[in-house]
């Protein structure tokens, strides 16, 4: 038996034995587009300083998962790589449709401003 | 034949059918096709076979508009004028920039690109170019080593991308120098001074048109002689061919073919702005080799092939703006990212709003690997990082130039001046002007760009230049030393000083040759059109001397 499923069969164990609450979706959604930053602390950094308008928490996730035409539910079991995929079109299509942002001369899609903004409120 | 000037008495006349001064790439050119049709001609250079610093004090002139170049820096007065600094960058004219625009009423050559075409290919081998093909990127692929010369996906209503070819002969005098001097019917004067176009003594102020009747000369010492043919040539560049036009009186008050104001106004070049944007890559080492081989790329079937992403042909006619091209510089340095990212979490830290925080916020965007590389090595105690780091050789991003056409204005022009050269002959002076339309070409033309390399995949772009609301050019603009349109070509006497056969309106034997005629430039390097326009300029004057 390996060493990596002696701690996963642990990690699990731990779970089984303490259990845990289940995560509300909304959040569940949020870690999992968090999760295909491939730099969140920057991403975070990025947010935080640029003041992009945000109106709490749940305001950029709630864009994102319109934009990425995604409930919470289906975001939150998704794979990273879909996300990522869904992500990268969707940033493409911002930069053909023009919905970007410009920043001390950088130009960004909206949707990365929104990961960023995301980043910056989860950190 | 190629002799000094000195050699020739003072005081003398010289004839032959047809007279060029000027010995650059359309004076060479031409001298050389007409001879080669069997028509004797004199080709008079004020320089001699090599550089010369009392020669090339004669381009001193006076700028008095936009900063440029200095007028004796962007040019050079000897043989072979100025290919020999030329850079050998060649691209046809697109089809669309011969056409007139209805927003531009100063714009509309008389002639198609299909009257250019078979000359364009004279040209390519003039200037030995390797296959003919500036707008299939497939056909560079099929050669051998072409193989990684991939394109980028941009939208074809918004950009292209543009094959340029680099000269191999890309210096005139040293290339052509041998046939012009077995020649039998070909003399080239060295250190011959084209003072001023003279009157034929038959001309009468109320003839339809004018006859040139010769060329006074000036040798080095100060001696002259005169030269006449059936046909006058004059090719001395975008500068001094108007000038040598306004400064021959004696042909009209105002300068030779300037009967209608024309002469020296509309001057244009290919405004420069270098580094106008900065390109991150979506990963260290992106890799382009067809954009990014500058300034020596790989020779494929023999010839240097580079892209450029330009304009899409109808793109600046829907935009109302000039056509355009970027030029990528990949650079491998960047390390601003992670001092800025400390200042800034320094900055929170104290609980003080930072500085420059769009600056900062640039930089970080810039260099997210380097900063994730760097939270790796602190995080871990590692000296190694899975992530790889600015300055280890591979290109993080790439600086990009964009030049662009500017629209002409008949306020941008080449003057005389009242100060004198050594010679007694008023020096120029250069009033470029930019306009409205260019501060817009230039700032569409960088948000097309940032816009589609970033939906293109080729990362993210910081524009670096601002011109818009009323502000001014930043220093850093420059001009390409591309000077044209100061006698340009149109249908039409009040519309341009040359005919579509490059004759001045008001002679009959009066021709310009080179960029001068050009009454728009779209944003492709002159010389290629230049020679095409020569070879084209000495066919007619073929068929018209025979």
């Amino acid at each position: 038996m390996s060493s990596v499923f002696n701690r996963r069969t642990l990690i699990a164990g731990i779970v089984a034995a303490f259990g845990t609450p289940p995560l509300p979706s909304r959040r569940s959604a949020e870690a999992a587009i968090l999760a295909a930053l491939s730099d969140r602390r920057s991403a975070a950094l990025i947010g935080r300083s640029a003041s992009w308008p945000t109106q709490g928490r749940d305001r950029p996730l709630d864009q994102i998962l319109a934009d990425l035409r995604l409930e919470p539910e289906d975001a939150a079991h998704m794979q990273t790589s879909e996300i990522r995929r869904r992500l990268a079109a969707r940033i493409r299509a911002d930069f053909a449709e023009g919905r970007t942002i410009r920043r001390d001369g950088w130009l960004i899609a909206v949707t990365e401003a929104r990961l960023c903004a995301l980043a910056a409120l989860c950190a | 034949m190629i002799a000094s000037s000195t050699k020739v008495e003072a005081n003398s006349h010289l004839s032959a059918d047809v007279i060029i001064a000027g010995a650059g790439a359309a004076g060479i050119v031409l001298a050389k096709r007409l001879a080669e049709s069997g028509r004797s001609v004199i080709l008079l250079e004020g320089g001699g076979l090599e550089a010369d610093e009392s020669s090339q004090s004669l381009y001193q002139g006076v700028i008095v508009g936009q900063p440029t170049d200095p007028t004796d820096a962007s040019r050079l007065r000897f043989f072979g004028g100025t290919t020999n600094h030329w850079g050998g960058w060649c691209r046809p004219l697109e089809a669309h920039d011969f056409q007139k625009r209805a927003d531009w009423p100063e714009s509309g050559w008389p002639i198609a690109r299909a009257d250019l075409d078979p000359y364009y290919k004279d040209a390519a081998k003039l200037c030995g170019l390797g296959p003919t093909s500036f707008d299939d990127v497939s056909f560079w692929q099929r050669q051998k080593s072409g193989g990684d010369y991939t394109e980028f996906p941009f939208d074809p209503d918004l950009l292209k991308t543009a094959l340029f070819q680099i000269s191999q002969f890309y210096n005139f005098g040293q290339t052509h120098k041998p046939a012009l001097a077995a020649a039998p019917n070909l003399k080239v004067l060295l250190n011959a001074n084209a003072l001023e176009l003279l009157p034929a003594h038959a001309s009468r102020k109320d003839q339809a048109r004018k006859s040139i009747g010769a060329i006074r000369v000036r040798r080095n010492d100060k001696q002259t002689f005169t030269v006449s043919g059936r046909a006058y040539v004059v090719a001395l560049g975008g500068l001094e061919t108007a000038r040598m036009l306004l400064l021959s009186d004696k042909v009209h008050p105002a300068g030779a073919g300037n009967e209608n104001d024309l002469v020296g106004r509309y001057f244009m070049d290919h405004p420069w702005l270098t580094e106008a944007c900065y390109l991150r890559f979506p990963h260290r080492g992106f890799s382009a080799p067809l954009y990014f081989g500058l300034p020596y790329p790989q020779k494929i079937d023999g010839a240097m092939v580079f892209g450029a992403a330009a304009s899409a042909p109808g793109l600046p006619q829907r935009e109302k703006t000039g056509g355009f091209r970027f030029l990528f510089y990949p650079s491998n340095v960047s390390t601003d990212g992670t001092s800025s990212a400390r200042t800034l979490l320094d900055d929170f830290k104290h609980g003080k709003w930072p500085d420059h925080l769009g600056q900062h916020l640039g930089n970080i965007f810039a260099d997210m690997d380097v900063l994730a590389s760097a939270t790796y090595k602190s995080v871990t105690g590692s000296r190694q990082s899975p992530f790889q780091e600015s300055g280890s050789g591979a290109a993080v991003g790439a600086f990009v130039d964009l030049t662009f056409e500017q629209r002409p204005n008949r306020d941008s022009r080449v003057m005389l001046d009242r100060s004198l050269d050594v010679f007694g002959q008023r020096r120029l002076k250069l009033d470029w002007r930019l306009g409205e339309t260019d501060k817009r070409t230039a700032m569409r033309a960088l948000d097309i760009a940032a816009h589609e390399f970033s939906r293109a995949g080729l990362g993210r772009s910081r524009i670096r230049i601002d011109v818009g609301n009323g502000k001014p050019w930043p220093p850093e603009l420059r001009g390409s030393c591309h000077h044209s349109g100061t006698a340009r070509m149109a249908d039409d006497p009040k519309m341009g000083v040359v005919n579509a056969d490059c004759r001045v309106h008001s002679t009959d034997n009066l021709y310009i040759a080179g960029s001068a005629v050009f009454p728009t430039q779209g944003y492709v390097n002159p010389t290629l059109t230049i020679v095409a326009l020569a070879c084209r300029l000495a066919d007619h004057l073929t068929r018209v001397l025979a």
